[in-house]
């Protein structure tokens, strides 16, 4: 089983992935909106389906009970 | 963080939420049907054929006549172009006068390329309306729209609270833990720190951009009565011009030449809210998402067909039209809708497991309360009962 309590959380530890998924999110909003072009709306998709591909995969236990 | 800091940001987490959550969650549900606006519009009417464009285009003017004369005795008020969603189209708007209010325009959609009427659409709300006008301003108006704002501003501070609160709450756990073999309600209160950790960004993006969205009448009041009335200073209290008006193609024609790179948007006749009582407004847009919501009015003097002003609007519209985009999703094409339906209903989640939490905490302590009674009347009767076991 994942070590779910660990008592000495860095502070990269508790805000590493909220901050980069963060990035990732603005970075994702920004790519679309700069350019009419195929490719940067690719871009935009490819990096706004991260967050949601990491509720999806760390969302799943709630439904394993 | 201390122990009472903590307190006072949960209070302030609970308060703003609970107030804000009912109507977030309308928003999050009328807006999802607007999120697909083009496609469910493109189901319920049928798409309009445009007619192949001659050897020669028409001008507008002889589109424009064609649409007056289908309904004769109105007059202009406002022209609009949709070239991305509805190319050869030009979308006209008649009424017995420019002042007329908007509930008795009429609106036609002409055919650029063979100057006929595709269609007359009711000046009627559908069931698309109805979620637009409850999304943005609760079907109360301008004073809805501020309400609607200031709710926005509320779910803005829930979601500050929300991360402060997060740190002392993860501070011992791996990111994304859910523990499920503990109680219902700590379960839910993990996926709710994950969901509303992770839409952290899309939702304060969204939630401050509709905020901002809602200050939209207020700014373009402003701006009427600032910008738009300096610019037609020098026509000041002159009456509406009468008779023929200077051509409109013309007019076009000189706001193009005026803004290269540019596609008129909307042209406001004399007398209207967006003109003056002598121009033609013609509002030149942008070609690429951002730029297409900056609006460069230029005013055509529409007697003599002359351009007399054109001007950047002010900071605080640019503000508004260019932070637009940003809360409808609508610039990267079927994908980006998509995963902004997703987005939207992760929302959904984060709203309702916050308001289970809220309720679930409320029975805990209710019946934390009552076994706390329950003991104290237990130990009381024992203490009764040892009194008079001692009397005896």
């Amino acid at each position: 089983m994942k070590k779910m309590l660990n008592n000495r959380n860095t502070w990269m530890g508790l805000w590493g992935m909220p901050v980069l998924l963060g990035v990732i999110t603005m970075l994702g909003l920004l790519a679309a909106i700069m350019s009419a072009d195929a490719t940067w709306h690719a871009v935009s998709w490819v990096l706004l389906a991260i967050p949601l591909y990491v509720m999806i995969r760390y969302g799943i236990p709630f439904f394993r009970r | 963080m201390k122990a009472q800091t903590i307190r006072n940001w949960f209070n302030i987490h609970k308060w703003t939420s609970l107030v804000c959550t009912v109507f977030l969650l309308m928003l999050c549900i009328t807006g999802l049907p607007l999120i697909f606006y083009e496609e469910i519009d493109h189901l319920i009417h049928d798409e309009l054929a445009v007619s192949e464009p001659g050897p020669t285009p028409l001008t507008k003017d002889v589109v424009l006549q064609a649409a007056m004369d289908e309904i004769p005795g109105k007059e202009v008020k406002y022209i609009f172009w949709d070239q991305d969603h509805h190319p050869g189209q030009m979308f006209v708007t008649l009424a017995d006068s420019a002042e007329a209010p908007i509930e008795a325009d009429h609106y036609l959609t002409m055919d650029e390329h063979s100057a006929t009427v595709l269609e007359t659409p009711p000046n009627e709300m559908d069931f698309m309306l109805v979620m637009y006008y409850l999304h943005v301003e609760l079907l109360a108006g301008v004073p809805g729209m501020l309400f609607l704002g200031f709710m926005g501003l509320l779910f803005f501070v829930a979601i500050v609270s929300g991360v402060v609160l997060y740190g002392p709450i993860m501070k011992h756990f791996d990111f994304g833990m859910i523990r499920t073999e503990k109680s219902n309600r700590l379960r839910w209160l993990d996926l709710h720190n994950l969901l509303g950790i992770v839409t952290l960004a899309w939702a304060s993006v969204v939630g401050l951009t509709g905020v901002i969205n809602t200050l939209a009448t207020p700014a373009l009041e402003s701006w009427r009565a600032g910008q738009l009335a300096e610019m037609v200073a020098a026509y000041e209290g002159q009456p509406r011009v009468k008779g023929e008006l200077s051509s409109l193609q013309a007019a076009l024609d000189t706001a193009q030449a005026a803004a290269p790179g540019m596609e008129v948007s909307f042209v406001a006749y004399p007398g209207t809210l967006y003109s003056s009582n002598h121009h033609y407004a013609v509002y030149m847009i942008g070609t690429t998402p951002l730029t297409s919501r900056i609006i460069k009015p230029a005013l055509i003097d529409a007697k003599t067909g002359e351009l007399t002003d054109m001007r950047d609007m002010p900071w605080y519209l640019k503000t508004i039209f260019v932070s637009q985009p940003f809360h409808f999703g609508d610039y990267g094409g079927m994908p980006m809708k998509i995963i902004w339906a997703l987005f939207d209903v992760l929302t959904i989640v984060v709203l309702i497991s916050g308001l289970y939490l809220w309720f679930a905490r409320r029975r805990a302590k209710a019946e934390q309360l009552k076994r706390m009674v329950k003991n104290a009347e237990s130990a009381e009767s024992l203490t009764l009962s040892t009194i008079e076991e001692d009397a005896e």
